[in-house]
């Protein structure tokens, strides 16, 4: 391999660095539990973050006239509801395994972002389900 | 029935472990007689495994719920063929299936090898019966698909009903036998590596196997994308989801080594980077299946926890090191002959390309590890979004097509400027005109411009190359499929790009809710919501609407969604309609339908969808072309 083509290659990796450091501070989000969502109080509202957690048994709410959805979700650490507008998920349902991306609100209440609402793939939703 | 199926698993660990002693032995030994018991070893491994999967098919034909796997997986009111399907419905299945391909593969390797290298044979079948051991100790500490339910069930939970789909039925084996095929050209890298054999030999020998292999993950990846499409109800095929991603990766890494072999074949460099591309194909397979079945994904934590995690970990670990280590001891097996290539030229070309793809696994292998990083060293769990791969993937994947369309233009060794420039007035006038057409249509947005530039540039190239081959053959009136062969995948790659494109800048979408007989817009279409019924079955509630789509006045298709309860898993699940055409595809999803009749409808059109699929089609050809023997039969290995 002649220096060209190690120049070539400095550059491309330089290329590449750049794509990927720019690419994560620009989208990458946090996962947070209930409790510490609770706990960050004002400084969290408005802030992009996401929670994981169970879907509370009988939370579920669907208004299909606004295609409103509320439920809550639950892990270790407490108890959150939540609001999603947008077309009801098939995969949501009492104990399903949710991961929820959105803002905290000072109404105690966690708006999920359209599209926000990821719910467990079957291919991997088998494991818990026993 | 299971007993004997464990039995033959932990069969298969003795097995295939006497089978990797033994050739080691007779390697250092020179012991031939004991390379004939190792061979014999690795076909009744073949046969064991065999039993093993048969015995869990008869299992779940039979809806023995003592079993756990079955009772987790099948029902007695699931059809018999989604009851044989469920063998991949989950992780225990799907590794006795990984090992059931894997076997057979080697047992085929074995059989077809002629007697002139043993070394080579020995070393290969050593490494591949290495993996089956892995795989048959997974199985039988970690992921036993035979273990006994601990309670009496009389029914079983039933299969997913979103994996009661055709394409669910194919996708998993496809995607298994490229990553089990996989294997095979990297056992025999790191056999020729060891022997010391020439890479030139090594790379001749293997490629029908890694193209095939190549071809079915691909392939599989495509189906894995339509199942997402038409099953899953969000009006997408690709959502940059790590299990997704995971398969995605060994498939960039095997279109890396494809290419980087057909230099090291021709100008005999670039095989210390062919070597490497097998080897990361063969590890991000191993990743892949880890990835995809063992559900660590959303829970980072259970990483270490899960002993599925660990054996795969270390494993993955282990061949890492010991290739490494070859490669270092034998690096000399990796210098070429010193042949000057110009800059520009098709060597150097796809040496750049090499860069490309290794630059697009690698940001899809740091996405997924993300999580685990952002734990391990900021102490807080954090995930990238899509947008990630927006701006770090798609740019990549763009300059990859864009040099695709080079590819016509040069030459190997060095191409004349003149030539180039010659060559290249074709596609330049392609991508002039993806560039003009849609700012002419009103497009303004940067990235759909440039996108459309690209692909016109590629499009025009392919075809320039592939009707180059057309003239060729009505001259010589014969046919020299190998190299078209891969045009023709580099036109099925072009065509994906197309409805990749489309769908991605134009798709457009709305929410609506109806009574019937009223009517909504989107795009050209008028919808008109004709009637709705409700039917109580025995396993599912169904739910269907009916609509009429209308292009001005004219009806052009009906569309009938549904929305269905499945009791088994109560659970909801849509079942889309859809009216494909080559311009584009209306979706829509029946979100809920009411006592009264009221119904609410997501609606999509998504355009130029059709393409992707067409382009799937087009690269699998591609492959059966690039196999095509030449002068009869050559490549038989």
């Amino acid at each position: 391999m002649n220096k060209r083509l190690v120049i070539g290659a400095i550059v491309i990796i330089g290329a590449l660095l750049y794509l990927i450091v720019t690419g994560l501070s620009g989208s990458s989000v946090y996962y947070i539990t209930v409790g510490e969502l609770k706990a960050k109080g004002p400084s969290i509202y408005g802030k992009t973050v996401r929670v994981a957690g169970k879907v509370v048994e009988n939370s579920i709410q669907w208004d299909p006239q606004t295609l409103t959805l509320t439920f809550e979700i639950a892990d270790e650490s407490g108890k959150l509801p939540v609001i999603y507008h947008g077309p009801r998920p098939d995969m949501l349902r009492d104990g399903a395994e949710a991961v929820v991306e959105g803002q905290y609100t000072p109404e105690g209440v966690f708006k999920v972002n359209p599209k926000g609402l990821l719910l467990k793939c079957p291919s991997k939703y088998q494991e818990k389900s026993q | 029935m299971a007993t004997i199926g464990y039995s033959a698993i932990l069969l298969t660990f003795v097995i295939t472990l006497y089978a990797v002693l033994s050739f080691l032995l007779a390697r250092s030994q020179g012991y031939p007689e004991l390379a004939k018991s190792a061979l014999r070893a690795i076909q009744a491994a073949a046969a064991l495994v065999t039993i093993a999967s048969l015995s869990l098919i008869y299992l779940l034909l039979k809806r023995d719920f003592s079993v756990d796997y079955v009772f987790r997986h099948t029902s007695t009111a699931l059809p018999p063929i989604y009851a044989f399907s469920a063998f991949w419905a989950g992780q225990e299945g799907s590794l006795l299936l990984w090992l059931w391909l894997l076997s057979i593969l080697t047992l085929l390797t074995s059989l077809n090898l002629s007697r002139e290298d043993e070394a080579i044979q020995d070393y290969a079948l050593a490494t591949l019966a290495g993996v089956e051991a892995f795989f048959a100790l997974v199985l039988a500490l970690a992921s036993n698909p035979f273990a006994f339910s601990s309670r009496f069930h009389s029914e079983g939970l039933g299969l997913n009903p979103l994996l009661e789909n055709f394409s669910m039925m194919i996708h998993p084996p496809t995607v298994f036998a490229g990553y089990a095929g996989l294997t095979i050209p990297f056992a025999y890298a790191l056999a020729y590596l060891l022997a010391g054999k020439p890479l030139e030999d090594w790379l001749k020998r293997i490629r029908p196997w890694a193209i095939v292999a190549w071809a079915f993950l691909g392939a599989g990846i495509i189906i894995g994308g339509w199942w997402a499409y038409i099953e899953l109800g969000w009006g997408g095929y690709w959502a940059w989801d790590p299990v997704e991603n995971s398969s995605l990766i060994p498939w960039l890494t095997a279109t890396a080594f494809l290419h980087s072999a057909v230099v090291a074949e021709r100008r005999h460099y670039l095989k210390g980077w062919s070597f490497l591309f097998i080897t990361l194909t063969f590890l991000f397979c191993l990743f892949a299946t880890f990835v995809t079945r063992s559900g660590i994904i959303k829970s980072v934590h259970a990483f270490a926890q899960s002993p599925l995690g660990f054996y795969f970990v270390a494993f993955i670990a282990f061949w890492a090191l010991l290739t490494g280590l070859v490669a270092f001891k034998r690096r000399a097996n990796f210098t070429g002959k010193k042949v000057e290539s110009a800059l520009l030229s098709k060597d150097i070309a796809l040496y750049y390309l090499n860069w490309l793809f290794f630059g697009e696994a690698l940001v899809l292998l740091l996405g997924i590890l993300f999580p685990t990083f952002s734990s391990a060293f900021q102490g807080q769990e954090a995930s990238v979004d899509v947008s990630f791969y927006h701006q770090t993937f798609m740019p990549l994947t763009a300059i990859t097509v864009l040099l695709l369309g080079l590819c016509v233009g040069l030459s190997w060794g060095a191409t004349s400027s003149k030539a180039f420039l010659r060559r290249a007035i074709l596609p330049a006038s392609g991508a002039l005109l993806g560039l003009v057409v849609p700012i002419a249509l009103g497009e303004r947005g940067l990235f759909p411009i440039l996108s459309w530039g690209i692909v016109g540039f590629a499009f025009v190239g392919v075809i320039q190359e592939l009707a180059k081959g057309l003239r060729e053959f009505a001259r010589k009136r014969r046919l020299i499929p190998r190299p078209y062969g891969g045009y023709l995948v580099h036109a099925g790659i072009v065509l994906l790009a197309l409805g990749v494109v489309g769908s991605s800048f134009y798709k457009a979408e709305t929410l609506v809710s109806l009574k019937p007989g009223e009517t909504a817009e989107i795009g050209d279409y008028v919808l008109k919501y004709v009637n709705f019924q409700h039917q109580s079955l025995p396993t599912k509630e169904r739910f269907l609407a009916q609509l009429e789509a209308y292009k001005g006045d004219r009806l052009v298709g009906e569309i009938r969604p549904e929305k269905n309860f499945h009791y088994n898993v109560g659970q909801w699940v849509s079942e889309i309609g859809l009216r494909s055409t080559p311009a584009e595809d209306l979706y829509v999803i029946l979100i809920e339908l009411e006592e009264d009749g009221t119904a609410s409808f997501q609606i999509e059109v998504n355009p130029m969808v059709f393409w992707i699929w067409v382009g799937g089609g087009v690269m699998v050809l591609g492959a059966v072309l690039a196999l095509w023997p030449e002068g009869g039969g050559k490549w038989k290995s």
